[in-house]
C-alpha cells in the first residue's frame, strides 16, 4: 500500500458520504450478545485514565467554534462527537467532522475518538496516570486521536473540560503545521451520559 | 426508428392461467409483437420498461431459452458502456434497437440489434467533460490533482449508479445523477426537453428509473443520508412541464392525501408522528429512490419510501410516517390513496424502496389483487393493493432478528428490544444489517410456479447512534455501523419464496450478497448474477444450476429477455460491480487500518470504507478472498443466446 503523499490529500480524500451510513464490514463477526460497549476492531488504549476523569468526559458534544485556516480552502467547519467507554473501560467515542477539501468541495469525515490521554503538562507525568483534582487549578489537556472509520484519520484533538462540561481546545489536522481552535458544547439528553 | 416485423409467439398462452398464484394476463402476459401501431410495454418480445411490465414481475413469456437447453447458452456479443461504476439497471429493447444508460457520467446509447453498433449516443454536455470513472463519486475519495467533481458525484450515497431508461410514445426518459430529467427522441437521440428535478448542492441526487403513466413521466430522487425531504414529481411527457409534486413526509399539503386517505388516517398523518414542535421532519428523508409499479385497472401507482433521514433514531421519536412505507397514489394527480408503513420509527436504515410486485393471490378462498414487497427489514409483505390491507407477513431472511413478528391485527412489527438502537448504546448482532435482507436489487415473480425469486443479502451489524446536527449538503447520519456476514456460511442467496406461506422452496447460496436482479421466464429458468462475476441460470423448481459464465465484472444489474429481429431469444445483463456493495471491494487489511496505517483510497476503488465481508475468515463464514481479488470494476453489457434454439 503506497504511502500517501501530501497529508493534506489524505484529508481531502474523504467524502464520508456514507462514512457511517455504509458502515464497515469487518472481519470479525459480532461474537457477544451484549448490547452495549464498543465493537470496533481496536486494541485497548495505551493509556490509563482514572475513573473519575473518564466519567466526567462521557457525553455528546457539538461544535460552537472552529477557526478555519486563513487562506486555505481546506478546513473543518463543524463537528459532532460523542464520548463513552469501550469494552476495556477506556474512553472512546466517535464523531462527524464537516468541512471543505482543497478543491473547495464539501466533505465530511467520520472518525473514531481513540487513545484518549492526558497530555503531559505542568505537574503531570507523561503519560499522565494520576487523577489530578479537576476542581483545582488548570484542567489537564486531553489528547484524542481521530482515527479513520469509514474515512481516513484527520488528526488529533486537544481539549480541556470546563466545569460546565463544555470542551475547549484545538484540532491538529494531519499535514498542517499549526493547530486551530475548536470548542464543543455539551448536549443534554443526547445519550452517552449527557 | 425501424420497426421489427411481427413474430409468432406461443409462449404467452402458456403463461396466462398456468399459475397457482398467477398475475393476470394484463399485468404479465405478452401476446403482441412490437410494431409501431401495436406498441405495448407489456410485449415480451421486447423489454420496454425497467421491470419488463407495470407489475414489476421481471417475468418474460419467452421460452426459447429454457431449462432443457440452458446448458448450451453462449455469449452472443458484448459492449462497453464506457464507464466503470456500478451498473444497477437494465437495457430496454424496443423495435430493432436496444437502449442503455450508463452510470455517471450518464451516457445513453441506442444500439442496433442487428449490427450491434451504435445508432446514436447522448450525454448532457456538462457531463461530457467528467472523467469516465469519476473520483470521489459519493463513495469517499477524490484523487489528488483530479478534476473537481460535480456535487452530485460527491454526494450520491451509494455509488453513481443509474437504474435505467423508460420508453413511451417514441421517446426515452431518464434521470441524470445531478437531477436533470431528459427526454430524448428514441429514433435520433435528440433531446426534446430537460428539467432540473433536484438540487445537488443540498445533496439531492437521482438514480432511479422513471415510470410513464398516462403520458406523465414520474420521477423520484435520492439523498436520505443527507437530510433531504423526499418527493415524487410528474412531468408532461411531451413538454417537460411539471404537473404535480408530492412528498412522503410532511404536512398534508405536501402529502396531498385523497379524501379516502384522510377519512382513514385522519389529518396530519405524517406530522403527528414526528417530534412535536421540532423541525426534524423537514430533514425526514423518505425519498423514493428505486422502483415504481402501476395497476392500470385500479389506476394506482405504487412505490416505496426511504429511511427517515438521520440514522440516530433518538433524534426523531415517533413513527416518522410516511418514511419506509408503500405509497399508493393516483398517477393522474398524485393524490395519496393509501399507505402502509413497514418499519415505524426506523432504527436500522430499513428503507422500503424495494420493488412492489403486483400479483394476484389466493386469500381465504378469494382471488385478491395483491402487492408483494420484500423489505430491507427481512420480511415479505403481501397487501391487498386496492385497499392496503395486510394479508401476510413472513420473514424471508432466515437470520432476521430485529423484528420478532408482525402483528397481523395492527399491522405493526414487534421489535426485538435487544436489537433496538438509540443514542447512548451500541446494539450488536442485528440482522439484517443496514443493506437489508434485500436492498434495491429486484426480485422476480414467476406466475407458473407462483413463487418469488428473491436476491438476498446475509449480513448483520452493530449500530451505535449519536447526535448530529444538520448541515445542508453534508451527510446527516449519526451512527457508527459495523457490518459483517450473517450466520450460515454464505453472503447472500437467490431464494425461491412463497410469501403467503412463508416457505422457502430453495436457496442458492452465494459467497457474497446477491445484488443483481432476477429474471424468470416461461422457459422455467431464473437468471441472476453475482458480485464475484458469475452469470447464473437455474431451474425455477429446484434451484439447480443449469449454466454459469464468468463476466467481465461483478453483476449488480438486472437480466432481461427479448427477441432479436431474426427471431432469436436473447438474455442481456450488465456487468459492472459497484453500488453500495462496492464497499466490499475494500482496501483490505483492517489490521493495517487499525494500526493507523496509511489509507490508500485507490485500494478500495473509490469506496469509502475498507471492507472484508468474511475476509480472513470469521465464525460466520469461510475464509474468502477480498472481492477485489475476484473481479475488477467494469461497465459492460453481455448478451447470451442458445444457438439453434427456436
Amino acid at each position: 500500500m503506497p504511502v500517501l503523499g501530501p497529508l493534506w490529500w489524505r484529508l481531502v480524500a474523504v467524502v464520508a458520504v456514507l462514512g457511517l451510513a455504509s458502515g464497515l464490514v469487518v472481519l470479525v463477526p459480532g461474537t457477544g450478545s451484549a448490547t452495549t460497549g464498543d465493537t470496533y476492531v481496536l486494541p485497548p488504549s495505551r493509556y490509563y485514565i482514572c475513573r473519575s476523569i473518564r466519567r466526567a468526559w462521557y457525553g455528546t458534544y457539538t461544535t460552537t467554534r472552529v477557526i478555519a485556516p486563513q487562506g486555505a480552502v481546506t478546513r473543518v467547519t463543524a463537528a459532532d462527537i460523542f464520548i463513552t467507554k469501550s469494552n476495556y473501560d477506556d474512553l472512546n467515542g466517535g464523531g462527524s467532522f464537516y468541512g471543505y477539501d482543497a478543491n473547495g468541495q464539501q466533505v465530511s469525515w467520520t472518525n473514531i475518538l481513540y487513545d484518549f490521554h492526558l497530555r503531559a503538562g505542568r505537574g503531570l507525568p507523561s503519560p499522565a496516570t494520576s487523577c489530578p483534582n479537576e476542581r483545582g487549578g488548570r484542567q489537564p489537556v486531553m489528547t484524542i486521536t481521530l482515527f479513520g472509520w469509514g474515512s481516513p484519520p484527520i488528526g488529533t484533538l486537544e481539549l480541556r473540560r470546563a466545569a460546565s462540561g463544555d470542551l475547549t481546545g484545538q484540532i491538529h489536522l494531519l499535514g498542517e503545521a499549526r493547530a486551530y481552535p475548536i470548542n464543543f458544547r455539551r448536549l443534554k439528553h443526547a445519550g452517552y451520559g449527557s | 426508428m425501424k420497426i421489427r416485423k411481427p413474430f409468432v409467439i406461443a409462449a404467452a398462452a402458456a403463461v396466462v392461467g398456468a399459475a397457482g398464484v398467477g398475475t393476470a394476463a394484463v399485468l404479465a402476459g405478452a401476446t403482441s409483437p412490437p410494431t409501431a401501431s401495436r406498441f405495448s410495454p407489456e410485449n415480451s418480445h421486447q423489454w420496454a420498461m425497467p421491470a419488463g411490465n407495470y407489475a414489476s414481475t421481471r417475468f418474460s413469456a419467452l421460452t426459447q431459452i429454457n431449462s432443457r437447453n440452458a446448458r448450451n447458452l453462449q455469449v452472443s456479443w458484448e459492449m462497453s458502456l464506457g464507464t466503470e461504476r456500478g451498473l444497477e439497471g437494465q437495457p430496454l429493447v424496443i423495435g430493432d434497437n436496444m437502449y442503455m444508460v450508463s452510470s455517471y457520467p450518464n451516457y445513453v446509447y441506442a444500439v442496433n440489434l442487428a449490427t450491434q453498433q451504435f445508432e446514436w449516443k447522448y450525454v448532457l454536455p456538462a457531463q461530457a467533460a467528467q472523467p469516465l470513472v469519476p473520483p470521489g463519486s459519493g463513495l469517499g475519495v477524490s484523487a489528488p490533482g483530479s478534476a473537481k467533481n460535480s456535487a452530485a458525484a460527491n454526494t450520491a450515497c451509494c455509488d453513481v449508479v443509474n437504474r435505467g431508461l423508460v420508453y413511451d410514445d417514441g421517446k426515452l426518459f431518464y434521470e441524470n445523477l445531478d437531477g436533470v430529467v431528459v427526454a430524448l427522441q428514441a429514433s435520433t437521440g435528440k433531446p426534446i426537453w430537460k428539467v432540473h428535478n433536484t438540487d445537488p448542492k443540498i445533496a439531492q441526487t437521482s438514480t432511479s428509473a422513471p415510470i410513464v403513466i398516462h403520458h406523465k413521466v414520474i420521477v423520484g430522487m435520492s439523498g436520505n443520508e443527507y437530510g433531504v425531504l423526499g418527493y415524487l414529481t410528474a412531468y408532461n411527457e411531451s413538454t417537460g412541464h411539471r404537473l404535480w409534486r408530492v412528498y412522503n413526509v410532511g404536512t398534508d399539503r405536501m402529502l396531498d392525501p385523497s379524501a379516502r386517505f384522510l377519512q382513514r388516517y385522519g389529518p396530519n398523518s405524517s406530522l403527528k408522528t414526528w417530534p412535536l414542535g421540532h423541525a426534524e421532519w423537514k430533514t425526514g428523508g423518505g425519498a423514493p429512490w428505486a422502483w415504481y409499479s402501476y395497476d392500470p385497472k385500479l389506476n394506482l401507482l405504487y412505490y416505496g419510501s426511504g429511511n427517515p433521514g438521520v440514522w440516530n433514531p433518538s433524534q426523531r421519536p415517533g413513527d416518522n410516517k410516511w418514511a419506509e412505507s408503500v405509497m399508493a397514489r393516483d398517477p393522474d394527480n398524485g393524490k395519496l390513496v393509501w399507505a402502509y408503513q413497514f418499519t415505524p420509527h426506523d432504527q436500522w436504515d430499513y428503507d422500503s424502496t424495494q420493488e412492489m410486485i403486483l400479483a394476484n393471490v389466493n386469500y381465504r378462498g378469494h382471488r385478491v389483487p395483491a402487492l408483494v414487497h420484500f423489505d430491507k427489514n427481512g420480511y415479505a409483505y403481501v397487501l391487498n393493493r386496492a385497499t392496503g390491507q395486510l394479508l401476510a407477513a413472513h420473514p424471508y431472511d432466515p437470520n432476521a432478528n430485529s423484528i420478532e413478528r408482525v402483528n397481523m391485527a395492527t399491522g405493526r412489527p414487534v421489535y426485538n428490544p435487544l436489537k433496538e438502537t438509540m443514542a447512548g448504546r451500541n446494539s450488536t448482532d442485528i440482522c439484517p444489517f443496514a443493506q437489508g435482507a434485500k436492498d434495491e436489487q429486484p426480485a422476480s415473480y414467476d406466475p407458473q410456479t407462483g413463487l418469488f425469486y428473491v436476491p438476498t443479502n446475509n449480513g448483520c451489524m452493530d449500530y451505535q447512534p449519536y447526535h448530529v446536527t444538520y448541515h445542508p449538503g453534508d451527510p446527516y447520519v449519526g451512527a457508527i455501523v459495523r457490518f459483517y456476514q450473517g450466520p450460515g456460511g454464505y453472503g447472500g442467496a437467490m431464494e425461491a419464496f412463497n410469501p403467503m406461506t412463508g416457505k422457502i422452496r430453495f436457496m442458492d447460496k452465494e459467497n457474497w450478497p446477491v445484488w443483481s436482479g432476477v429474471l424468470t421466464t416461461a422457459g422455467h429458468i431464473a437468471v441472476y448474477g453475482t458480485l464475484d462475476g458469475w452469470f447464473k441460470v437455474v431451474d425455477v423448481d429446484t434451484g439447480q444450476l443449469l449454466y454459469r459464465f464468468h463476466m467481465p465484472s461483478g453483476v449488480i444489474g438486472n437480466p432481461i429477455a427479448y427477441t432479436t429481429p431474426s427471431g432469436q431469444e436473447n438474455i442481456a445483463v450488465f456487468a459492472g460491480v459497484g453500488g453500495w456493495p462496492a464497499e466490499y471491494i475494500g482496501n483490505g487489511d483492517p489490521n493495517t487500518v487499525a494500526a493507523g496505517g496509511a489509507y490508500n483510497p485507490t485500494d478500495d476503488l473509490g469506496s469509502v470504507n475498507y471492507y472484508a465481508f468474511g475476509h480472513i475468515g470469521s465464525a460466520n463464514g469461510p475464509t474468502k478472498k477480498p472481492l477485489q481479488d475476484e473481479v475488477n470494476l467494469g461497465g459492460d453489457l453481455v448478451v447470451f443466446h442458445v444457438p439453434g434454439a427456436r
